[in-house]
Order: C-alpha cells, then structure tokens, then sequence
C-alpha cells in the first residue's frame, strides 16, 4: 500500500522548458552530493526535516510493522554479537519465524 | 543439492495471513489456478527468484506457498510451530530410504507437484516436519 507524503498538483506549467532544466539541475547535484543534498532540498522545498528513507532492513521498525497486522513477540530482539540483530515473532496464523538485521555494532 | 529450496506457511485464515505477510514485509501472494487444493504461491519481495535464484528451483518454482492447516494448530507454548521448509534432493526414494533409516517417520507419502516434480513430507528424529522435493517436469 503505498501513502504519499506529498502529490502534485498537475497544472500546464509542469511541462516548461526551464522547469525541465530546474529539475536536470537538481537532479545532477542529487546524483553528486546523494542522500545530503536530497535531505537540503527536503529541508528547502518543503520543510522536511526528518527521516526520508524507512527501512525494510530495520529491526524494530519491522517489529512494530509485525505487532500492529496482528502479530506477537515469541522471543525478544536480542544482539548476535559482532554479526546481527534476531529476534522470533508469531504471524497472524501462530507460526513462529525470525527477522534478522545484519549489524556488526551488535552486542 | 540437499539445500532448503521451499518453505510453506500454514494458516487457518488465508485472507488474515495475506494481511499479514504482505503489509509486513511486503510479499506477494498469487493463487494457484486448476490446483485440487486451496495453494497459494508466494514471492517474497523482490522477487525471490531475482534474489536467490540457486535457492528457488532455478526459477522453477516461487520461493514460497500458502496452504490452509489440514489439522488443528499446535497449542500454545507447544515449541516451533513454524514455517514448513523443503529440501532439494537428487533422488526422491533414495532420500526417504535415509530418512526413515535415520529414525524420521512419513507424513505425506510422495506425490506429483504436476509438470514439477515430487513431493513428500517427512518428520525428522526431533518431529520436526519437513519435505523433500525432486525436480521432474515429467510429474503426473
């Protein structure tokens, strides 16, 4: 499911030459400065300032995506040291399983 | 060979794990068609077969399926009560042979995943379930 954090309101001016070349423009520095000049322009454009990339790779937002579609913690997050971090959860249907981030900080 | 290639997830209601599995972690479930049965393909996200192609048939087979439970699930605090996993082998009876030898008992007797390959599900000496799966495109 997807849940926008902003649309566009579609107008004529969307197809103008200099808006074409705004967008190569800044297109260019995201390609050179990466995530840091995307987070500026978040910050610029539209007062973002908070988290622009939800990981699929994190633990514990992966915990809290299992608890609230029904699921439940069969054994707690725990650190596999200098490798990752484990943790085993029932699904909606009882069956046990087990997410794993790779993470060579854990301890 | 010998490696898992499949697991299944058994569910007492389809709709609620499909809920479940695909708001989670994003899978996608795709109902198999002229199947006897209720089954249920499942791609893990991405596909599994662009991820790990060496552990999805060769493309031969989605990574994963969804079944309804053909008995009662087990009770609570009953131990792992968890996905169903298969292994890849070379020779279907040679297998069951070692398994029962080694003390793990018969399930499901073999069956044809038609125009795949062979089925079985067996418990290992800790009554663990698991299958085993040959390739055949000659299964019938």
């Amino acid at each position: 499911m997807t849940t926008y954090l902003k649309r566009a309101n579609k107008s004529p001016a969307t197809g103008e030459d200099n808006t074409r070349q705004i967008v190569q423009t800044m297109l260019r520095e995201i390609e050179q400065g990466g995530e840091e000049r995307v987070r500026e322009y978040a910050r610029e454009l539209d007062g973002w300032d908070r988290d622009t990339v939800v990981s699929r790779e994190d633990f514990d937002a992966t915990a809290r995506l299992i608890e609230e579609a029904g699921g439940q913690v069969a054994l707690p997050k725990y650190a596999l040291e200098g490798m990752a971090w484990q943790g085993y959860f029932l699904d909606s249907e009882g069956n046990t399983f087990g997410i794993h981030q790779p993470d060579e900080n854990a301890k | 060979m010998n490696q898992i290639c499949y697991f299944e997830i058994e569910v007492d209601d389809p709709e609620r794990a499909i809920g479940f599995y695909s708001s989670v972690f994003g899978w996608r479930f795709e109902k198999r068609q002229n199947s006897s049965l209720d089954y249920w393909e499942v791609q893990c996200a991405p596909t599994a077969s662009e991820e790990q192609p060496e552990q999805s048939l060769a493309g031969l087979l989605p990574f994963g399926g969804m079944l309804r439970r053909h008995v009662a699930r087990p009770a609570a605090g009953s131990g792992a009560n968890a996905h169903v996993t298969t292994i890849l082998v070379e020779d279907w009876h040679t297998t069951a042979q070692k398994i029962i030898a080694a003390a793990g008992q018969e399930v499901v007797a073999k069956f044809p995943v038609i125009g795949r390959g062979w089925q079985g599900y067996f418990r290992d000496s800790e009554a663990n379930l698991l299958g085993i799966f040959q390739i055949d495109p000659s299964a019938q």
